[in-house]
């Protein structure tokens, strides 16, 4: 099972993203949170362990930001069931090489997060087993 | 018993072949035959070796019946013995029969000779044979028993009733065929009639017992004759079910090991030492005896399947494994198989052993390698060819190649190409081969369908010709040799359903092997080597011609490759570029932007502009821009583009125009020094090209002696002012003398026409860039004129001793002072006194002893030699520059000795070195171009700064001296170590230019910026004597440049901030739009988002608000 979750500081952004995931099937109720923290908090502690999470993750947040949350799942027994995709306003050349060799990180997104992302990423090949049957 | 009844002893058996004689034999074969025949039986031997004739000849009949699968049964007597034979077949595993069992058995006489003392023979023979025959009946292992005439059991033995499993009694009830098994009743009931008949049979059959126990029996049948009647058979059975089980097991053992063989794809075969075939396998009988089976033991030679040299030579080859035991393997051969065609094996030889290590022949394999040795030379060929391509710098170059090596490597005579003209209208020939063979001179374009090369064509494959049948097409083409070709083929070469060549090959021989299928193989190979040269000679055409700089650096710090743009650009060879790391090209100070550049190679591309040294140490700006990265050789292209001009333009506008004054101030300053040096000397001087003798420069002190302007001068040539007669004279010195000093007395024309002698020193130097003589000229008119003068006059030799400021010496020929003038005081610090009784040689300075000896030696020749410009030794060592004439006067009675007239012209040799000196540093500051000029002589350690300048600094020091070590602690510490090694460098390497950027630190305790450029000079051993050097004070423009980098970065951060700022709000706006066009039948809550639109366009507005007010104060 593949449950998403989103993280962004900005109320607007988690409504736009939850309602575009809906939309697409991704994930009918996702989970939304504004604060890194309480993400970390709920994957720590709450979250199923037989479930795949996608973090749908935003990079620059005003307490916790997405890099710091990276490292934080890191230490997180089982957290090869976290998929991140990292979603930002505006591209840096560099902050996509780091993301590109962070391991939980499958796919970046330049804000905003439409349709057609969602569709791409349930063809990555470490998520396409949840939808195969679509 | 007697123990010579014994089967031990009484029994000899021998296996024997009729073609190897002895195989095998029993112990008691050795001894009874020994001691009847008094042979020694041995393996190998045959019967004739072992019998007399008349017996051999007995046996040889009885085996030759055996041959055909009958029993023999026979007596022999040989001396007095009598011996039974026996003789059985051993049938071989294809039923053939080539050896034999022969068993000896001695008759019963001889018990009958030990009975002897018995007084009736006939009676003790019967008791003899009654005891023998029941115990050979009761005590024979092997079951013993009798039948009557219809085959009831009349008597048996114990053996018998145990192999029965049945009671004796029990069995003297039944019939025999009840044990014998179904399948054989028939066979064994034939037998037991045979023997009825009187025929002994012995033979095998299949037994059962009572309870069923299975057993292989061989039985013998032989009938009870009493009275000369049969009255019944006897029979022996003996149990050969272990042997007969093993016999099956080796069978089935053997048959296995030929299957294996038999498959094996090699040839196999097993030679004995003569030679002779043992085995071989169904490859070797086929292919090479042409046989349908093995039939080796008819013992084949090589001499009978291989031509006979062949077979010799294998033979031989063979001998030598078996005599030396060592083996051979795998080693390439050919073999020519049944239906003559050549494989290419590679053969083993191993001797074979017996079991007592002897060798007895030898087991050969040879394994068929045509397939892989034809793939290698399809391979090789290819290779071949696409080295060709490789290596040859031209694509014709690698077409003739091709053609040669077809011609080489498949043996064809004659070879052309051709390829499709442009317009696809023609074929166009590109090459041929030999070289000196052009067989097509006359025509070499073809039509499609034309010729041979334009059928190729039409038809797209390869096509073969002969002359006999395409007489047309063959047509001309006919070797120096007069040979014409008989065969041809032309092969397409298609390279993406594209016709890219056409290649034709011709053979002289009429049945030539063409190799179709290894040239139609190779076709793709070929088409894209073809295509590889082309597109590579393009892309070569491209570097070669290329303006831009291209290369291939390593990251190892070397340069790969270079293209000719380089040589031109930058004046270096390719070796010296690609043999030195590519740093050494570049300005020191645009290393670091380099390395840069270089670190970033692997992710992204952009430009970076350095300086590159040329060879003459100038300095080219280039952009660079790395192409593409390979990883795996960790090369990187780089491209560069002169920007020179551009920066140049760049600079000059840039460049302040107070540097410029200070420039122009110091120049004219310098050229100042170095005119009042040559302006204000009194001797006349000028500075001459050297190639035309152009005036290019005259002093104050010329132009008052010839009376010309300096202008009317520098038109001139200095052989304007040469008097007539002796331009032959002076043309030679000059021409003895090209880049060498000289000196030289002539006769001047002055303006006003006046004749003048003058004496002229000139020494060679560079002005201005340009190859130059510096000349002095001393006005000796009114000497000589005097000199003229006194020559006439009888006071002469006095008055030139006494009044001359010359020194006039007279010496020995040992060159021993005998008389001095009192001019010795001036010249040398000596009294006359001083110097009599002492030599000149002790005089001269030791650096000028050989050149001096030099010329006085020509004193042998010529009357009167003039030294060379000298140093002498005078009081306290002070060292004076002479110049001095000697004259031989030995033979004139008023003198008797050596007269030698020197001249002290110590002063203006500091002079002229001084001038020298002055001169060239103003070339060399002229070309430095900069602020503050040092000259620091590292002998002394001193450095000598032009002081007006050096008060920017806040120093002052009256004389404008300093130290080595007080100007390196003004150094910056963090920059001392980069002036070090560049010292360094400078001294070890011989560089001569340098140029440095560092702090100094002024007089109040401020660093400024120094552009410090630095020339080395070096003395006439090329040691290191001073550097001069031009400082430039770059602080401003550095604290610009800083402070510039500093702006853009904040810029730079500015801008990166609100792109994201302003995206944040703007992203949300597009998501939420987005939301309502993808959804917009499906969404409950449109109000909400249209809402959430208007407070992000909002936010939107805000941050621009604030960008706008933030950028105004940043302006």
């Amino acid at each position: 099972m593949l449950r998403t979750i989103i993280v962004d500081d900005d109320d607007i952004v988690t409504f736009l993203q939850r309602t575009i995931v809906s939309k697409s099937e991704l994930d009918p109720d996702p989970i939304c949170f504004n604060d890194a923290e309480d993400a970390l908090n709920f994957l720590k502690s709450d979250a199923e362990p037989e479930t795949n999470y996608l973090i749908m993750l935003d990079i620059n947040m005003p307490k916790m930001d997405g890099w710091e949350f990276l490292q934080h799942i890191k230490l997180i027994p089982g957290n090869e069931r976290f998929h991140v995709v990292m979603v930002t306003s505006s591209i840096d050349r560099k902050d996509k090489r780091d993301a590109a060799n962070n391991e939980h990180v499958v796919d970046f997104i330049e804000k905003p997060v439409s349709a057609r992302h969602c569709a791409k990423l349930k063809g990555i090949a470490k998520l396409s087993c949840y939808f195969e049957e679509n | 018993m007697n123990s010579n009844t014994s089967p031990k002893t009484t029994e000899a058996i021998i296996t024997y072949s009729y073609d190897k004689g002895i195989l095998a034999f029993t112990k008691s074969a050795e001894i009874l035959l020994s001691e009847f025949l008094s042979v020694k039986i041995k393996r190998g031997k045959s019967i004739s070796e072992l019998f007399p004739p008349d017996i051999t000849q007995r046996i040889t009949d009885h085996i030759e019946k055996c041959q055909y699968g009958a029993l023999q049964n026979f007596q022999i007597q040989v001396k007095e013995q009598k011996l039974n034979l026996h003789i059985s077949p051993i049938l071989n595993d294809d039923l053939s029969i080539d050896s034999y069992t022969i068993i000896f058995e001695k008759t019963q006489e001889i018990g009958a000779k030990q009975g002897l003392n018995n007084s009736n023979p006939r009676q003790q023979d019967q008791i003899y044979n009654e005891e023998v025959y029941s115990n050979l009946f009761h005590n024979n292992p092997d079951a013993v028993f009798s039948f009557d005439l219809k085959g009831n059991f009349v008597n048996a033995n114990e053996s018998s009733a145990e192999m029965a499993e049945i009671s004796i009694s029990e069995l003297l009830k039944l019939h025999f065929l009840q044990f014998i098994q179904d399948s054989d009743k028939n066979k064994v009931l034939e037998h037991f009639q045979q023997a009825l008949l009187g025929h002994n049979q012995i033979y095998e059959a299949n037994f059962q017992s009572v309870n069923g126990t299975k057993k292989v029996l061989e039985l013998t049948n032989f009938p009870i004759v009493n009275n000369k009647e049969i009255i019944g058979v006897f029979g022996i059975a003996k149990d050969i079910t272990p042997q007969k089980i093993a016999e099956k097991k080796v069978l089935e053992e053997r048959k296995m090991l030929r299957a294996i063989i038999d498959n094996i794809p090699d040839y196999i075969f097993v030679k004995d030492r003569e030679h002779k075939s043992i085995l071989s396998n169904r490859k070797f009988y086929t292919q090479i005896l042409g046989k349908d089976l093995d039939d080796s033991d008819h013992g084949y030679t090589p001499l009978d399947y291989m031509e006979p040299e062949k077979g010799k030579e294998i033979m031989a080859d063979n001998e030598m494994v078996m005599n030396s035991g060592l083996p051979v393997i795998n080693r390439p051969d050919t073999v020519l198989n049944i239906q003559g065609e050549e494989e290419k094996v590679l053969l083993t030889k191993v001797p074979l052993l017996d079991q007592k290590e002897n060798i007895i022949g030898l087991v050969g394999i040879a394994r068929d390698i045509t397939e892989t040795y034809l793939q290698n030379r399809r391979q090789e060929l290819i290779f071949k060819i696409i080295k060709a391509f490789g290596d040859e710098p031209t694509f014709q170059d690698a077409m003739i190649k091709t053609l040669m090596i077809f011609c080489e490597y498949l043996g064809y005579d004659y070879a052309e190409s051709y390829r499709v003209s442009v317009n696809n209208q023609k074929l166009v020939r590109t090459a041929f081969f030999p070289l000196d063979q052009d067989l097509s001179e006359e025509k070499n374009s073809y039509g499609r369908g034309e010729g041979f090369p334009g059928t190729v064509w039409e038809s797209g494959k390869v096509e073969v010709i002969t002359a006999r049948k395409h007489p047309r097409l063959l047509n001309g083409m006919v070797l120096h040799n007069n040979e014409p070709l008989q065969t041809a083929i032309g092969i397409p070469i298609i390279f993406q359903d594209q016709l890219i060549s056409i290649f034709c090959l011709g053979s002289v021989e009429e049945k030539k092997n063409l190799e179709i299928e290894m040239l139609s193989d190779i076709t793709l190979q070929i088409a894209s080597a073809i295509e590889g040269k082309r597109s590579q000679e393009q892309l070569n055409d491209f570097f070669r011609y290329s303006p831009n700089l291209i290369a291939v650096i390593g990251i190892d710090g070397f340069v790969k490759k270079i293209n000719p743009s380089f040589k031109e650009k930058l004046g270096y060879s390719e070796d010296q570029i690609l043999s030195k790391p590519f740093v050494e090209f570049i300005h020191q100070d645009d290393l670091n932007k380099t390395y840069e550049a270089i670190e970033k190679v692997s992710v992204e591309g952009s430009d970076f502009e350095i300086r590159c040294k040329k060879k003459d140490g100038n300095y080219l700006w280039i952009s660079w821009r790395f192409s593409q990265f390979f990883e795996k050789e960790n090369v990187v292209f780089v491209y560069g583009t002169d920007i020179t001009p551009l920066k140049e333009i760049h600079q000059e506008l840039s460049g302040h125009i107070t540097e410029r004054k200070m420039v122009q101030k110091k120049l004219a300053e310098s050229e100042k020094k170095y005119r009042s040096l040559f302006d204000v000397s009194p001797l006349p001087m000028w500075v001459l090209e050297r190639k035309n003798l152009k005036f290019l420069k005259v002093n104050q002190a010329a132009i008052k002696l010839y009376g010309y302007t300096e202008e009317e001068f520098l038109k001139m040539t200095v052989r304007d002012l040469w008097a007539p007669n002796q331009r032959e004279h002076i043309k030679k010195v000059l021409g003895d003398n090209k880049d060498e000093y000289f000196q030289l007395k002539v006769k001047h024309c002055k303006k006003n026409g006046e004749i003048i002698f003058v004496n002229v020193n000139s020494n060679p130097l560079v002005f201005d860039g340009t190859p130059a003589r510096i000349s002095h000229v001393k006005n000796d008119t009114d000497r000589i004129k005097a000199e003229e003068k006194i020559l006439h006059s009888k006071q002469r030799f006095k008055a030139l001793i006494q009044e001359g400021s010359d020194l006039i010496s007279i010496v020995d020929s040992e060159y021993n002072f005998i008389y001095n003038s009192p001019a010795s005081k001036a010249v040398l610090g000596l009294e006359p006194t001083d110097l009599v009784k002492t030599n000149f040689r002790d005089y001269i300075h030791e650096e000028d002893k050989v050149k001096i000896e030099e010329y006085i030696s020509k004193l042998k020749h010529q009357k009167r030699v003039q030294l060379p410009s000298y140093r002498v030794k005078g009081a306290g060592d002070a060292c004076r520059w002479i110049e001095t004439i000697i004259t031989d006067l030995r033979s004139d009675p008023a003198i008797e000795g050596i007269v030698m007239n020197s001249r002290d012209i110590t002063e203006f040799m500091e002079q002229e070195r001084e001038l020298i000196e002055s001169l060239k540093r103003y070339d060399i500051v002229s070309k430095a171009t900069s602020d503050i000029i040092t000259d620091y002589d590292i002998k002394t350690d001193k450095m000598r700064v032009s002081a007006a300048n050096f008060e920017m600094f806040g120093y002052t020091n009256d004389d404008g001296v300093y130290t080595g070590e007080w100007w390196k602690e003004k150094v910056h510490p963090d920059d001392l170590e980069i002036v070090n090694t560049a010292e360094l460098r400078m001294h070890e390497s011989e560089m001569k230019n340098l140029t440095i950027e560092y702090r100094f630190r002024c007089a109040d305790g401020s660093y400024k910026y120094i552009l410090d450029r630095s020339y080395l000079i070096s003395d006439e051993n090329n040691d290191p004597e001073r550097i001069i050097g031009s400082m430039q004070d770059i602080t401003e423009r550095k604290h610009h440049l800083i402070a510039i980098e500093n702006h853009n970065k904040r810029l730079k951060e500015i801008g990166w901030t609100q792109s994201h700022l302003v995206r944040a709000p703007l992203a949300k706006i597009m998501g939420l739009v987005d939301l309502l066009l993808s959804y917009k039948n499906d969404l409950e809550n449109v109000d909400e988002i249209l809402e959430k639109i208007l407070n992000s366009a909002d936010e939107l507005d805000a941050i621009i608000r604030k960008i706008a007010r933030q950028s105004e104060k940043e302006i």
